[in-house]
Formats: C-alpha cells, sequence, structure tokens
C-alpha cells in the first residue's frame, strides 16, 4: 500500500503512461481530385494518352528533374495544343500530387491536388500558385522566372518548382 | 520562504529517485557510449536482431509473400513494397490479382495498378486518384480482357491499360499464383530491404532519446530529465530544511 504523502506522486505516473499512448497521424489531404482537375482544364473531353521515356528522354528528364522520374511512361491528357498532366514528387518525406495544363508551351495552370507532409500545405494556396501561370521553359532547361519561397515550406517549393520544369519539358516532347 | 515539510520532501525525492533510476542508468550508460562513438566504432556494428529491425519497420522474412509470374519470376510483397525477383520496383499494398501478357504485367493491390514490363521495370504506377474507381477488390479475365471487380461495379481496360470503361459479362479471378522463396531469395530480399541492418550508434542515439519506444519512450525520457530536476531541487530543499533547523537550534 501506498502511504498517504506518496500518492502525491501517482497523477505523474498516471500522466506518463497516458501520454505514452499517444501518436502521429500521417494525413492526406485531397485538394482537388485529379479527375476534376483534368475536366476543369478542357473544354471538351480531352483524350487519355501515355508518353513512353525512351533511355534518351530519361536522360533529359534527369537534366531538367534534377532526378530520375518513376517509370516507363508518363500519362497525360490532351486536346488539340493544350495538355494537362498529373505529377508527383517527394516535398519532404511524402509525396506531392500537383496537376499543370499547359499550352503553346506556356503554363496555364498549376494546382496542388494532394497534399501529403505534415507542414508546408501552404503551397497549395493561390499566392502562390499563380506565380506558374505563364512560365515557359528556357533553352538552358530553366524557367523563365523566379518562383519566390514560403518559409517553413521550402522543399515543398523546391519540388513544385521541380515538378513545373517537367510538365513544360515533357509538353514540349508531345507538343504538335 | 516557507518549505514543505522534511517528510514531504524526502518522499518526493525517494519515490523520484526509485522510479526514475532505472531511466537514469540508460540515459548515464547511452550516454557515455555514445561520447565515444568513434573510439568505440559503434558506426561499424550493424544490429540485424529481428526486434530491433521491426521497430525501424524492416520486417523480417516472415511477412514476405511471393507470387509466381511467367513461371521463371517472382513478384513479392513486404513492408508496402513490391519486388521484381528481389528487385524492388515500387511502393505498393498486398497484391490481390496479377495480370502477365506479352506486353506487360499488371499487379492490382486494393487501391493502386502497377504495370510492369515483362523484364519487371516498372512502368507506371497508378494511383487511386487516377482510378475511376475506388477500391478493386479482384482482377479476373473476361471476353474483352481484363476485368476488375470494384466498388463501383465491373471495368475492363484498353490494351494500353491507359481509360477503364465499365463491363458486362461474366469473367473469372484465378487465384493468385503463390510460390516460396528459397533461402538464399529471402536472404537477397531482406538484404534489398533493410540493406545492412542499423547501427548500434543509431540504435544507442534513439535508445538515449527515447525514441526507440516511439512517443511514450521519448516522454518518458522527457519525464526522467524533469526527475532529474525535481531530485535537485527536493535535495536543496531537504538539505535547506535541515540546515535551518540546525540554525535554530544552535540560537536556541
Amino acid at each position: 500500500m501506498i502511504p498517504p504523502d506518496h500518492k502525491s506522486f501517482l497523477p505523474v505516473l498516471c500522466l506518463s503512461l497516458a501520454l505514452g499512448t499517444g501518436g502521429l497521424l500521417a494525413k492526406e489531404d485531397i485538394y482537388l481530385e485529379p479527375e476534376a482537375f483534368i475536366g476543369q482544364s478542357f473544354e471538351g473531353a480531352p483524350e487519355a494518352k501515355v508518353l513512353w521515356l525512351t533511355k534518351e528522354t530519361k536522360a533529359q528528364i534527369k537534366d531538367v528533374f534534377g532526378r530520375d522520374y518513376p517509370g516507363l511512361r508518363i500519362r497525360y491528357w490532351q486536346r488539340n495544343d493544350r495538355t494537362a498532366w498529373i505529377l508527383e514528387d517527394i516535398g519532404k518525406v511524402k509525396p506531392i500530387t500537383a496537376g499543370f495544363v499547359i499550352e503553346g508551351g506556356r503554363m496555364l495552370r498549376m494546382r496542388v491536388l494532394i497534399y501529403r507532409e505534415s507542414h508546408g500545405w501552404e503551397v497549395r494556396h493561390p499566392f502562390f500558385t499563380d506565380q506558374f501561370t505563364g512560365l515557359e521553359l528556357e533553352t538552358d532547361n530553366q524557367l523563365s522566372k523566379t518562383i519566390d519561397g514560403i518559409s517553413g515550406a521550402t522543399l515543398s517549393v523546391n519540388a513544385l518548382t521541380r515538378l513545373s520544369k517537367l510538365a513544360l519539358f515533357l509538353h514540349r516532347e508531345v507538343a504538335p | 520562504m516557507k518549505l514543505p515539510r522534511k517528510r514531504v520532501i524526502l518522499a518526493w525525492h525517494r519515490w523520484m529517485g526509485v522510479v526514475s533510476a532505472l531511466f537514469l542508468a540508460v540515459l548515464s550508460v547511452t550516454g557515455l557510449l555514445l561520447n565515444h562513438t568513434g573510439r568505440l566504432g559503434l558506426d561499424g556494428i550493424e544490429i540485424r536482431n529481428p526486434w530491433i529491425l521491426a521497430r525501424y519497420g524492416m520486417e523480417g522474412g516472415d511477412s514476405v509473400e511471393t507470387y509466381r509470374i511467367r513461371d521463371t519470376d517472382t513478384l513479392s510483397h513486404l513492408a508496402d513494397t513490391l519486388y521484381y525477383n528481389q528487385r524492388p520496383v515500387a511502393r505498393a499494398k498486398r497484391p490481390i490479382g496479377i495480370h502477365a501478357s506479352d506486353r506487360l504485367t499488371a499487379v492490382a493491390t486494393e487501391d493502386s495498378l502497377i504495370y510492369l514490363s515483362p523484364s519487371g521495370e516498372l512502368i507506371e504506377a497508378v494511383g487511386a486518384e487516377m482510378l475511376p474507381f475506388g477500391e478493386i477488390r479482384a482482377l479476373g479475365s473476361g471476353a474483352e480482357g481484363p476485368v476488375f471487380s470494384t466498388d463501383a461495379g465491373l471495368f475492363t481496360v484498353d490494351p494500353d491499360w491507359i481509360e477503364f470503361r465499365p463491363y458486362e459479362g461474366g469473367y473469372t479471378v484465378d487465384a493468385l499464383p503463390e510460390a516460396e522463396l528459397n533461402a538464399e531469395q529471402t536472404a537477397a530480399l531482406l538484404e534489398a530491404f533493410q540493406g545492412g541492418g542499423v547501427s548500434l550508434y543509431r540504435v544507442l542515439l534513439d535508445l538515449h532519446a527515447g525514441r526507440l519506444f516511439g512517443w511514450g519512450g521519448r516522454t518518458l525520457m522527457d519525464l526522467t530529465a524533469i526527475a532529474i530536476l525535481l531530485l535537485i531541487a527536493s535535495g536543496l530543499a531537504g538539505w535547506l530544511r535541515k540546515s535551518r533547523r540546525a540554525a535554530k537550534v544552535e540560537s536556541a
């Protein structure tokens, strides 16, 4: 039996055990379903296509994207000169899914569709995504203007900047 | 300042000392070892103990599930990763159906489709967000090709596996062709998954911080650190009380 004076210590012990059962759960925020993004991006139904990546294309992607993009083909949607791409890249530890609409080599729209990281979700807001409108990929594979970062979301900003370069490059590969 | 009664101070001091003794010992021993990492070569010692590896999410060979593809090849699933002949190809849940043809091998999980080339290279991983249905329940074969039984009904797909369309008609579902890896193949797969194991330095560092036992362990180590401060405070309070009483006795 615990003496009366010693009972004051029990709440501390109980608190430690209670805290010990807690945990952090990963979450996935879907801001816009990819299907809805494709639907909003075209007037009329686009054609779903795939771009098969040759050895040469994969090497060029590595130059533009800074690393290999997984897979041997990338899915896209096209209607006339407009293409839409849904691409993924790791921000810090989890993939960010983003949609890109490009026409005539210029970015018309970029949207963050699914965000899985615990920090940096500010990149979904228009004050950030609007910067991508009008972007072009220059001959040295650099973007035509600088993307302003967001404090605390540097890795997500970098991932989306890389992905926008990749989308512009891929559009160049398939555009008529 | 009025100090608590000596008996209360001593009781707190004693209980905190007893309860935190084990954790204090762990902190001290791991701290000492970590301070001499280079001399002790802790970085070069790899731990392959199953319990320790499980703490780092590196399950052992017991949880490997393997299926036969094209008579000669295998597809294994371990810890949310698919391995083609012991080579990691994609992150995915456990396969529920496999459809192999001359052009590609499609692996269906409940929420994604993984397309592999005949030589086992990843062609494309199609996540749930890119599919016109939520959950795949089975992958079978019908008159027009592959058939997906899903939460949104039956679907089939074009020969390039790009566009899905609703399907009406009969279909059959074959059981997954299970296979066994031999000891050498299992070791190769675990090597691909676990690498060289976990370094003793990493384990000691996580034991020191309590991270080895997750959030609860970290909290216990936090409480142990707080207990050290309280032990100092209660020790000083007990000593002050004794000093004051001695001074009173002397002045009387």
